[in-house]
């Protein structure tokens, strides 16, 4: 039984569905977090070209104070520079060093964390993604209802996709579909039996935390076009709307603009305090724990777990770290060119595309989006050959053909795949080194798979070219999990399936540090049920 | 003291003309297509016509003493415009001057009519055929083919200026056909004089001196600010005609210049002697003139800035630049540096701004060869601008032009861009070939 207070550190999906289900069940909740806050939305009734219009500035709402959204030529180019006003969701810890091998991580230290700039997709993981858990699907489906009740979750439960994610609790219909995922959907719905025979593989629509109706205070979506500029009315779900919840609890402290570094154990291995730094002054501060849970991350609480260790004299590594890779494969739809757009329409996937292995955990999992408003100047100078002027004539006809696919592959624990903290010369400073390599079987599994996928989207009229076709480095996903995995017997420092660290007696980890396996679909909806369910095994 | 007409008084010669006119004492009539010139000179009637339209300038004729005919169609233009601005046009002149029986019919017609090699020049064609009738005009007529005309304002030096300035200037062909510039104060001069003389013939006027592109170039260079001598990259001239040839007709609108234009670089443009020729002009002025440099390729300020903005945002969109976002254009290059990389790279940037034509070869040969060179990099950062600000978002938002001429219209595109590049490849292949043996070339990226 967890004693209160309960410390919760970070403020991101995992994090505040912890809190808030610690404070429904009438427990005293303290979260500490760096916290960078977020900017205000902008006229929050224009729609996309309003703000190009309306702003006094858009060139700085579009590109940045600095420029930093705009993409110049170079090999490395995105296909979308990310948003100025999200830039707070990456914005750098000064004296937070990683080093990284391999993999380029990224952390937020944002309130409401990296899932501030998530794109809002809810895939339950079902019976066969969740067998290497130490529970079921039937254990985790409550869990899944009530978070989908909390942030209100739009899709459909029977179409083709429909037997790969199970139906939970609190599901609402689906947002009104763009014109293009309407036409994929339709042309999919026309030859589905050929196609599904062909290709073996099935396309449906994605489930969503947008609101297709008023839910819980917010707005139903008002198809604004702003998915990827920040929804300006929360009709897409952020952490941030469930820390403004918390914040509304009597029982909730929030201590934000601290960085936490480690935790301090008694004897018997109980956690009794926690030690954080003041981000702005330097300043120490310490928090009685009544139980402590870490939800900052898999690498944010990977730190703080082996700086407590290393100041209790222990020397360790966290092995086992996960990270979903991605292909992303633009494509046109000959169906779409010379097409006009339109801009208020919602922006994020509304489709997916299923790949069943031969295993359920071996699914592949393709979100397809059909963005039109992003930024042209990324996608126009990546077509090969042509002038800038040639390819902007060109992307104008293709605008609002275009479409990405976004194919995300498991990924299971492995022993070289760890975290591990250094030390700097002057013996106080910390340095976290994340080291990853893919396994070996690796280029054997993506290449025919994406092979499929280009040969489906064919099917569907629609064109990827080869050389378009992107291998994202590791750590783009930001999917990192699995360093302190949940097992039904494992030994020190796994955790039992309500997420207790061993050998301690009240750390928990709530966060993607325990999963046992990454499935192909996107987590953060299980990360937050997962912690949900967590909260209520640990406390209830 | 006489009353003139001047057609295309508001051009390159024809303003000149009308204030040497005017210092003679004449009252002239300006006949043009658009409204008249901001410089106007006080004193001068200006009559707004289209002069395949006798309806529009006739009561203007009546009284005049002569006609100076200088309006024409010149420059990149179709061929059935320039039958229709330059032969049509002329005949209609013609019967309306015959209706208001005018005495006298001065023509401005060019030393390109001369030209033995004339393939894929309209514009020559149509000058032909407008000297033919005015020949058989039944009043006092004299035709005047001024050769290459240069000054302040004229586009040919303006052009070539630019090319003789490059550390490697591309020339079409070998370089050895011989020119006589004029200058454009000679001109007005020249039609000035004729307006009051009683004699009537086919004038050819040149400058001073005869010398062949080559030595152009050099003269150019050197009155431009231009160091040292030129150094040639000599393009294949007869192949770059056929393939301008080749595609001009669907493409005129994407093309930097046309077939015709080369013919310069094909025919000796020099002028027989004449005897009124010598009478009226005796002493020409040399040209080019020696000039001041005009700073081009110093590093931009923020008028430069401006306008090289302002050359983007129309060879990107189409769309004029606002002051908003030629403030962020200027804002960008404060805070970061967009510098050449090597010395290509110096060459395509100073290439792209030598009107549309540089800029839109800097531009297809970047696409093909250099994809990280700063002329892209401007004008994708020209691009970003331009869709995120009003109004020019919604140009670039509509499909170009979409429905069903979208994959056609594609097509034109993707020919008139491998046109493009092929074009820009012969012109800078060499000089990108050049930088990279002398080592100092870094790999394109």
């Amino acid at each position: 039984m967890m004693r209160d207070p309960i410390v919760v550190v970070g403020a991101g999906a995992t994090a505040v569905h912890f809190a808030i289900t610690a404070l429904e069940l009438g427990r005293k909740v303290v979260m500490l977090d760096v916290g960078h806050a977020r900017p205000a939305p902008v006229l929050p009734g224009a729609s996309l070209n309003q703000l190009k219009s309306d702003l006094d500035d858009p060139v700085r709402y579009f590109l940045g104070e600095d420029y930093e959204s705009l993409i110049l030529p170079s090999e490395a180019a995105e296909y979308y520079g990310f948003p100025p006003s999200k830039s707070y969701v990456f914005k750098k810890l000064p004296g937070y060093a990683v080093e990284s091998k391999g993999i380029a991580p990224l952390m937020s230290f944002a309130g409401g964390g990296l899932a501030q700039a998530w794109t809002g997709g809810a895939y339950p993981f079902n019976d066969g993604e969740l067998e290497a858990f130490p529970f079921g699907w039937n254990e985790m489906a409550p869990a899944y209802g009530e978070v989908a009740q909390r942030i209100g979750v739009s899709g459909v439960t029977d179409d083709d996709l429909a037997p790969h994610y199970p139906a939970h609790y609190g599901l609402m219909a689906p947002i009104a579909l763009d014109a293009h995922s309407a036409q994929l959907l339709g042309d999919y719905n026309a030859k589905r039996a050929r196609l599904g025979a062909k290709h073996g593989m099935v396309l449906g629509r994605s489930r969503a935390a947008s609101l297709s109706r008023d839910h819980a205070g917010r707005k139903a979506c008002t198809l604004s076009g702003r998915c990827l500029w920040g929804c300006p009315s929360q009709s897409l779900y952020t952490p941030s709307v469930t820390l403004d919840e918390c914040l509304r609890h009597e029982n909730f402290e929030y201590i934000s603009g601290v960085r936490v570094d480690h935790f301090v154990c008694d004897g018997a291995n109980r956690v009794t305090h926690v030690v954080a730094t003041r981000v702005k002054t330097g300043e120490e501060i310490r928090r009685e724990v009544g139980a402590l849970a870490l939800a900052a991350g898999t690498l944010a609480s990977g730190r703080i777990f082996l700086e407590s260790l290393l100041r209790a004299g222990v020397r360790h590594e966290l092995t086992g770290l996960m990270d979903n890779r991605q292909v992303l494969m633009p494509f046109v739809n000959l169906k779409r060119v010379g097409a006009q757009f339109d801009d208020r329409s919602y922006q994020y996937h509304q489709i997916a595309i299923g790949a069943p292995g031969a295993r359920p955990f071996d699914y592949v999992h393709g979100l397809v989006t059909t963005l039109t408003t992003g930024m042209a100047h990324p996608v126009a100078q990546s077509l090969p050959i042509l002038g800038v002027r040639g390819a902007m004539g060109m992307f104008r006809n293709l605008h609002a053909a275009l479409g990405l696919a976004n194919i995300n592959f498991a990924d299971t624990r492995r022993d070289e795949n760890r975290l591990a903290l250094e030390i700097g010369p002057d013996g106080r400073s910390r340095k976290l080194l994340v080291a990853y390599t893919p396994d070996a079987g690796e280029p054997a599994r993506l290449k025919p798979m994406v092979g499929r996928f280009r040969n489906f989207l064919a099917g569907l009229n629609c064109i990827a070219p080869p050389n378009m076709t992107r291998l994202r480095p590791m750590g783009a996903s930001v999917h990192y999990a699995g360093t302190a995995p949940m097992q039904a017997d494992g030994g020190d420092f796994t955790t039992d399936r309500s997420g207790r660290c061993r050998p301690f007696e009240n750390l928990y980890f709530a966060d993607g540090s325990t999963f046992p396996a990454l499935p192909a679909k996107n987590l953060t909806f299980t990360l937050m049920a997962n912690s949900t369910r967590i909260a209520r095994e640990a406390l209830g | 003291m006489s009353a003139i007409i001047v057609t295309g008084a508001g051009g390159f010669v024809g303003r000149l003309l009308v204030r040497r006119l005017q210092a003679r004492g004449d009252v002239v009539t300006g006949i043009g297509r658009g409204p008249a010139p901001a410089d106007w000179p006080a004193g001068a009637h200006w009559v707004r016509a289209d002069l395949a339209n006798a309806a529009d300038y006739q009561d203007a004729l009546a009284g005049a003493a002569c006609v100076l005919h200088l309006a024409a169609i010149t420059g990149k233009a179709k061929p059935a415009d320039y039958t229709h601005g330059n032969v049509d046009a002329t005949r209609t002149l013609l019967d309306a001057c015959a209706r208001a029986r005018i005495a006298r019919f001065v023509l401005v017609s060019t030393v390109a009519a001369t030209f033995a090699d004339r393939r894929f020049y309209p514009y020559a064609e149509s000058k032909i055929a407008a000297e033919a009738l005015v020949r058989a005009a039944p009043l006092t007529r004299v035709i005047v083919r001024p050769t290459m005309i240069l000054g302040p304002g004229s586009p040919i030096e303006q052009s070539l200026a630019k090319l003789a300035r490059l550390p490697v200037s591309p020339m079409f062909g070998d370089g050895r056909r011989l020119v006589q510039p004029i200058d454009v104060e000679d001109v007005a001069d020249m039609l000035a004089a004729l307006a009051h003389d009683a004699n009537e013939g086919v004038i050819e006027i040149g400058g001073p001196d005869t010398y062949d592109l080559r030595e152009l170039y050099a003269r150019l260079r050197a009155a431009h600010g231009g160091q040292g001598a030129p150094r040639f990259a000599h393009l294949p001239l007869g192949l770059i005609r056929q393939m301008l040839a080749l595609v001009e007709k669907p493409l005129l609108a994407l093309l930097p210049l046309t077939a015709g234009q080369l013919a310069t670089f094909a025919n000796d443009g020099v002028a027989a002697p004449h005897p009124d020729a010598a009478r009226l002009l005796p002493h020409p002025r040399p040209a080019p003139r020696p000039a001041a440099a005009d700073g081009a390729d110093g590093p931009p300020g923020s008028d430069a800035l401006d306008a090289e903005f302002a050359r983007h945002a129309r060879y990107v969109s189409g769309a004029a630049a606002t002051p908003y976002q030629s403030g962020k254009y200027r804002d960008f290059h404060q805070r970061r540096t967009l510098a050449p990389a090597n010395g290509f790279d110096a060459l395509l940037l100073r290439f792209s701004r030598f009107g549309g034509l540089g800029l839109g070869l800097a531009d297809s040969y970047s696409g093909l060869f250099y994809r990280g060179s700063v002329v892209r990099a401007k004008l994708v950062l020209t691009l970003a601008i331009l869709e995120s600000s009003a109004p020019s978002f919604s140009a670039l938002d509509a499909p170009d032009p979409g429905g069903r001429l979208a994959y056609a219209h594609m097509a034109l595109r993707g020919v008139a861009a491998a046109f493009g590049a092929v074009f820009a490849a012969l012109l800078l292949a060499p000089a990108h070939i050049m930088f990279g043996l002398t080592g100092r070339l870094k790999p394109a990226q």
